[in-house]
């Protein structure tokens, strides 16, 4: 991984919600989480380009599987994060915490 | 009553086949799809669940193509000129490959196309616009008979009609008559050859004589008007 990943809103989202699936990572799972979390409509088009991107990064990795339900037209992508995109969330998150220091009355107040 | 399953829209199904990436990753995608689509039929009209998919299908396969046009733009420093154009020449086959159907209808359409216009072009350029290899070729023209009976206005004229018009038309400055086109044989120091020929009268103007540079054969004498002679297309002679 290049010294520092910048991780897009949106990227993080995605990143959580795979860790948050675990086993159950598929795309649909993963976008219906973000969506039931996150309280939004995910774009289809904008949740896959994502991914590749993420995959493209290192960050994410997927492994295709053959499909339980055999009506299904074709395989399942299970999404896992691998160890650079819990790298990249960590620092994400150290610099979100960083910027958010002493600003809890602000962001609360305004609530 | 059993209920008519929904199947997606034909063209959403074969714009996210063009769009989407090669491989089982685009595969997936079209089946997640597929799979939110039969969950929606099962409770929304066919009409509407083949709406919602054809609608997925554009804003997904946008996304996708803003993506490879993104990625292209992040990277267009890096490679030359042509290191982009055999990049660009790769997708297009690719996606040629991925929609075999699509691509044939595409290539025929163009390739219909271009032949029609370089058709078009060459003839209209030939018969309308270069000018025939005689000399004053705009003042020559073909005369035929018109059977009125039988609206027959290509009728061949028989000898007597021919030597009445070439005797007393003051029309033209020479008529000269040329027979139907037949096969013959020519002989020489080679192997003999199966040419195109026509038999033609003397003209009665020397003017005439501009003819013969697209001929193959002997000057025609003047002297001798009941003689006609045979001519060869050159081209069957090359």
């Amino acid at each position: 991984m290049s010294p520092k990943t910048f991780l897009g809103e949106f990227e993080q989202m995605v990143l959580l919600a795979i860790l948050q699936e675990r086993e159950n990572a598929f795309a649909l799972e993963v976008r219906r989480e973000i969506e039931r979390s996150a309280d939004r409509t995910v774009s289809r088009g904008a949740f896959y380009t994502t991914l590749d991107r993420l995959e493209r990064k290192g960050l994410v990795a997927w492994l295709e599987e053959t499909p339980r339900d055999a009506r299904r037209s074709g395989p399942l992508r299970r999404f896992s994060v691998t160890p650079d995109g819990v790298l990249a969330l960590r620092e994400s998150r150290k610099a979100f915490d960083a910027l958010s220091r002493g600003l809890d009355g602000v962001i609360e107040g305004l609530g | 009553m059993s209920r008519i399953e929904a199947t997606p829209p034909r063209w959403a199904v074969a714009l996210l086949r063009l769009v989407l990436p090669d491989g089982s990753h685009g595969e997936c995608v079209q089946a997640d799809l597929d799979e939110e689509f039969k969950t929606l039929s099962a409770s929304a009209t066919p009409g509407a669940a083949r709406r919602w998919y054809g609608w997925e299908a554009i804003k997904i396969s946008a996304h996708f193509m803003w993506s490879d046009a993104s990625e292209a733009w992040a990277h267009k420093g890096e490679g030359g000129g042509m290191d982009r154009m055999w990049q660009n020449m790769r997708i297009a086959l690719r996606r040629f490959g991925r929609a075999p159907g699509f691509s044939v209808v595409a290539v025929l359409t163009m390739a219909l196309g271009i032949g029609a216009n370089v058709a078009i072009v060459s003839v209209v350029d030939t018969v309308l616009l270069d000018p025939l290899p005689y000399e004053d070729s705009e003042e020559l023209v073909a005369l035929w008979e018109w059977n009125v009976p039988r609206d027959n206005r290509t009728n061949v004229a028989n000898s007597g009609n021919f030597a009445a018009w070439r005797d007393r038309a003051s029309s033209f400055e020479s008529v000269t008559a040329v027979s139907m086109m037949m096969p013959a044989t020519l002989r020489g120091a080679g192997e003999p050859d199966e040419v195109r020929s026509q038999y033609a009268s003397p003209p009665t103007s020397s003017r005439s004589w501009a003819w013969r540079p697209s001929w193959v054969g002997r000057l025609l004498p003047t002297s001798r008007p009941l003689r006609p002679r045979r001519l060869f297309s050159p081209l069957d002679t090359g």
